[in-house]
């Protein structure tokens, strides 16, 4: 009747079943709350269906900073347990369970935070900096936003029903084959992915569709803002990998559920193919989170130095070289699993190659930077804190790039913090500063600057502090996913210190929390009735903060690349000519997008459980939702030009009375 | 609201469904051509079995891709009807389309139940793993499109030849003669270049 | 006719799909012929079945999806080339990577094919 799902499914261990407690608490209390406001049907109406990009873009970084704090919990208690469990200590944590908590936080940083915030920024970012009303295909939109989220709960599920997968972030079989991991966890681990990959899929597609159909007049694509160019090319990187990331899955999937022999160890299975595989997703899909990173540091670096961004084409030819380059260097993850000389010296070639067009943005920036009138604001501290870390993590990745080299660094500390240090350094680094960036734009008022500078001068600091000894402790011969050591390899020392880094860390994230609390709180006086705080240079600032359901009232026509400055300094441009307002035409709302993604999730967990009436329940709902949509014809409407005025009007008046 | 922008608006969306619909197609590409990968690496691992020149016949694969192709010719029938705005024509054209289609599956079927009770199932081996993935996504790609086709025509029937349906149209147009092209290669790369 | 997608405007008529057809079938069947007389040497043959698969291709993408070369199509077309590139990237890639594992790996069936070549 429930296939695999008995009572001895739910956590008994005491750390995971607080765990599992904290969540169904902590969604208690969300229903509780909702109920007693009375907020179900705003809930519903608002954002449930919501289609406008706006709102979604909200959503996504909501979801990914709650999944930032669960991964970042996982991360504490990987550093605790290190600091502790030498010798004769075993720390607090089982083997088994510390398994589980890397690969989490691998995939949870990854998949759950990083990919969401990205999306949010490009929901919430694109449409306003190319003078769109919204995106290509809002209903996908919403789609591939509530797959995410389904993929999300069910990563959390298995905190609460049965276990998550103990095999590293990218589940490399035969271990994550069924005879060497029978339980569930690597289900979970493959429907999650599976599920939110497919959500991305259609992101990529609906945004490269937006930015190459939906430009306003005049912006070629010469003229697009850097940050645009760089979303472009990420979604080109995206639909051309998540396919692979599918059908990798897919094959585990298989060999697990009905005993293929893909990737098995006997029967002429290959699982040298599935690391061939999940590299060519996974080697791209950093460059898929760290392009927008560079994009928003372009826009941060021009508008804090009130300066055109120095080397245009050459940033827009840098970021189209990287695109390319990062699809031919994935063999560079595994130079010491058996290859030849020849395919690690392509491979390795390439990587090297690769420094080159990012030295060359690194150097754009600085010299954007250079004699620019500076405005030491939070999102250049973040910019200044990038160029440093990024750069030596970008060092350390030539030093892996060697295979020679990479024998003694593959799989050590060396490796964890390089990875770390480019990652932290630069995705995490470049989205939080996106985030202040454009946290006035969607909310009407600015972020503190003195908690956001605190919050900067924790993470810059615990950064090096836990990261530094790992590399350290890397050359020391220290390898990674360890969960228990020797007191005699004398790395405990250097693993207090990492915990102590790690806790400063968690200083900025507490930072970053009471920032965004105190400034809500706070949010009359920080308020921004300008709709540009920052004396931007790009389309988004010339619209009121936050901007109406439709964003132009009148779609512009841009006559250069920083057109809203040139707006600014021009009484000739056509942005000052007198709006004639027109009818707009606007998508609907509609909550299939949410029903479909439930019916994904119930087939899911069917899939994980082997419940095969929950399996076919869910694609029957799947097969009827679609039906649905599929036979609606009413999914979008008219502003009327009187609406329009009357909105705009308001708006005129909010932004006179400052 | 004008007539003329309201045209005008179905323009752009009509441009940008197919184009999207395009990319969607472009990213299926990969998705096949990974899974052909898979099969190239994994066809020598027979681990001991019969390999496919042994187990498949050529000319039942030859009736599948001439029932493949035929259907192609019709859908683009249906097509050129559509234009014409000949709503009978076009369900039937899509009908013959659908008769087609589903022959394809079911003789795809056919030739799976006669592998796996002959014991040659796709857990015999790594080749037949491949084999079965390989053909299978194909078919199963086939058999949304069937689906697809079942509900265009009810749309059709009920609502007519309307704007939104026949964007509808070309872009299951795309996505039959894309699996046809698809075919073409796993009829060439896995039966016939596996007979040789 | 406004209605009607931009893509299929210049190039969709009976004839273009009727040319598409005849030279389907032929690309079908030629190879088909070829694999089962098998007039010359193996490797001959694969170049000859593969040939006539990608012109196949080419047939099916002109005549049928209609993809054209004017500058109404160029995005359509640009991605299709990207692509095209991104599979071979990827397929070859892998068999590339995959052949040099298998061979420095002294992988059992890639001796059974070094055996039967010597």
């Amino acid at each position: 009747m429930f296939g695999k799902l008995s009572l001895s499914a739910f956590p008994h261990e005491p750390i995971q079943a607080g765990g599992a407690v904290s969540i169904i608490l902590a969604m208690l209390a969300v229903i509780v709350a909702l109920t007693y406001l009375k907020r179900w049907t705003w809930l519903w109406k608002e954002w449930i269906t919501t289609t406008d990009h706006k709102k979604i873009g909200i959503m996504y970084v909501i979801a990914a900073l709650i999944m930032l704090l669960r991964g970042f919990g996982d991360a504490i208690m990987m550093r605790a347990q290190l600091a502790l469990s030498a010798g004769a200590n075993h720390g607090f944590l089982s083997p088994d369970h510390y398994n589980q908590i890397f690969t989490a936080h691998g995939v949870i940083m990854i998949f759950f935070m990083a990919m969401p915030l990205m999306f949010g920024l490009f929901n919430l970012v694109i449409p306003l900096q190319i003078g769109a009303r919204d995106v290509a295909y809002p209903f996908l939109n919403s789609l591939s936003f509530w797959l995410f989220v389904m993929g999300a709960m069910l990563v959390n599920f298995s905190l609460i029903v049965g276990e998550f997968a103990a095999v590293g972030w990218l589940a490399y079989p035969p271990l994550s084959e069924v005879n060497y991991s029978p339980g569930v966890g690597v289900d979970y681990y493959i429907w999650a992915l599976q599920i939110s990959g497919v959500g991305s899929l259609i992101s990529g597609i609906n945004f490269f569709v937006t930015i190459i159909k939906m430009r306003c007049p005049g912006m070629t694509l010469m003229k697009m803002p850097v940050f645009i160019w760089s979303a472009l090319c990420t979604n080109i990187l995206v639909m051309m990998v998540f396919p692979v990331l599918t059908v990798t899955l897919s094959l585990l999937f298989l060999d697990r559920y009905f005993g293929f022999h893909f990737f098995t160890s006997d029967l002429g299975g290959n699982a040298m193919m599935y690391i061939n595989m999940i590299w060519i997703w996974g080697h791209p899909e950093v460059y898929i989170l760290v392009l927008p990173a560079f994009g928003i540091f372009s826009e941060i670096a021009s508008t804090f130095a009130q300066k055109k961004l120095f080397g245009y084409k050459s940033m827009v030819w840098a970021i189209a070289v990287i695109t390319i380059l990062s699809m031919i260097v994935w063999a560079h993850h595994f130079f010491t699993m058996g290859a030849g000389g020849n395919v690690n010296a392509v491979f390795g070639i390439t990587t090297m190659i690769i420094s080159v067009p990012t030295g060359v943005k690194i150097f754009n920036w600085l010299f954007t930077l250079f004699r620019g009138r500076l405005i030491f604001k939070t999102p250049l501290l973040w910019l200044v804190g990038f160029l440093l870390t990024f750069t030596l993590g970008g060092m350390t990745g030539v030093m892996l790039s060697v295979p020679a080299a990479d024998f003694q660094f593959h799989n050590s500390m060396f490796l964890v913090a390089h990875f770390h240090n480019t990652i932290i350094g630069g995705v995490v680094f470049g989205y939080f500063a996106g985030f202040i960036y454009w946290f006035p734009k969607v909310m009407g008022f600015k972020l503190d600057e003195r908690l956001g500078k605190a919050a900067f001068a924790h993470w810059i600091v615990g950064f090096f502090v836990t990261f530094t000894p790992l590399y350290i402790l890397g050359l020391m011969g220290m390898t990674r996913r360890l969960s228990h050591y020797d007191a005699s390899t004398g790395w405990q020392s250097l693993l207090v210190v990492s915990l102590v880094g790690a806790l400063i860390i968690g200083g900025g994230v507490a930072c970053q929390l009471v920032q965004i609390a105190y400034s809500f709180w706070k949010r009359k006086e920080l308020v921004d009735h300008t709709g540009d705080p920052w004396n931007g240079r790009t389309l988004e600032w010339s619209l009121p903060s936050p901007p109406p359901f439709y964003n132009f009232a009148r779609i512009p026509t841009v006559t250069s690349r920083d057109d809203f400055w040139e707006q600014k300094n021009n009484p000739d441009h056509p942005g000052h000519k007198k709006i004639v307002y027109e009818d707009i035409h606007m998508p609907k709302n509609s909550g299939l997008g949410f029903m479909i993604s439930v019916a994904v999730f119930v087939c899911g967990f069917g899939l994980v459980w082997h419940i095969t009436w929950l399996i076919g329940l869910g694609l029957l709902a799947l097969f009827m939702f679609i039906f649905m949509r599929s036979f609606d014809e009413h999914t979008d409407y008219y502003v009327p030009a009187e609406e329009v005025l009357r909105i705009e009007n308001q708006l005129l008046k909010r932004k006179g009375e400052c | 609201m004008s007539t003329t922008a309201i045209t005008h608006d179905h323009h752009e969306i009509d441009e940008k469904t197919t184009f999207g619909f395009w990319i969607y197609i472009m990213t299926d590409c990969l998705l096949f051509a990974t899974i052909f990968a898979v099969y190239a690496v994994l066809r020598p691992s027979t681990f001991g079995g019969p390999g496919p020149a042994e187990l498949f016949s050529l000319p039942y694969v030859l009736v599948e891709t001439f029932l493949l192709l035929i259907s192609s010719f019709t859908f683009g029938m249906a097509m050129l009807a559509q234009r014409e705005e000949r709503k009978n024509l076009v369900l039937l054209f899509m009908g013959l389309t659908f008769l087609l289609g589903a022959g394809f599956i079911v003789l795809e079927i056919k030739e799976f139940h006669h592998l796996i009770v002959s014991g040659h199932s796709f857990k015999e081996n790594a080749f037949l793993s491949g084999f079965f993935g390989l053909v299978g996504t194909h078919g199963l790609h086939v058999f949304c499109g069937l689906i697809w086709m079942v509900l265009l025509m009810i749309q059709i029937v009920t609502r007519g030849l309307t704007p939104l349906v026949v964007r509808k149209l070309s872009c299951l147009s795309l996505f039959w003669h894309f699996l046809d092209i698809i075919w073409i290669f796993v009829f060439t790369f896995v039966y016939l270049l596996g007979a040789i | 006719m406004s209605t009607k997608p931009q893509q299929q405007h210049c190039h969709m008529s009976l004839a273009s799909y009727a040319i598409g057809f005849f030279l389907s079938i032929v690309l079908t069947l030629v190879p088909y012929k070829l694999v089962v007389t098998h007039p010359f040497n193996k490797d001959m043959l694969v170049t000859a079945v593969v040939l006539c698969a990608l012109v196949q291709l080419f047939v099916q993408l002109k005549f049928f999806l209609h993809l054209n070369f004017s500058p109404k199509g160029r995005d359509s077309l640009l991605s299709f080339i990207f692509t095209a590139i991104m599979v071979l990237i990827i397929v070859f890639g892998s068999l590339w990577i995959m052949h040099d594992l298998n061979y420095y790996m002294m992988d059992p069936i890639m001796e059974q094919h070094h055996q039967a070549m010597e």
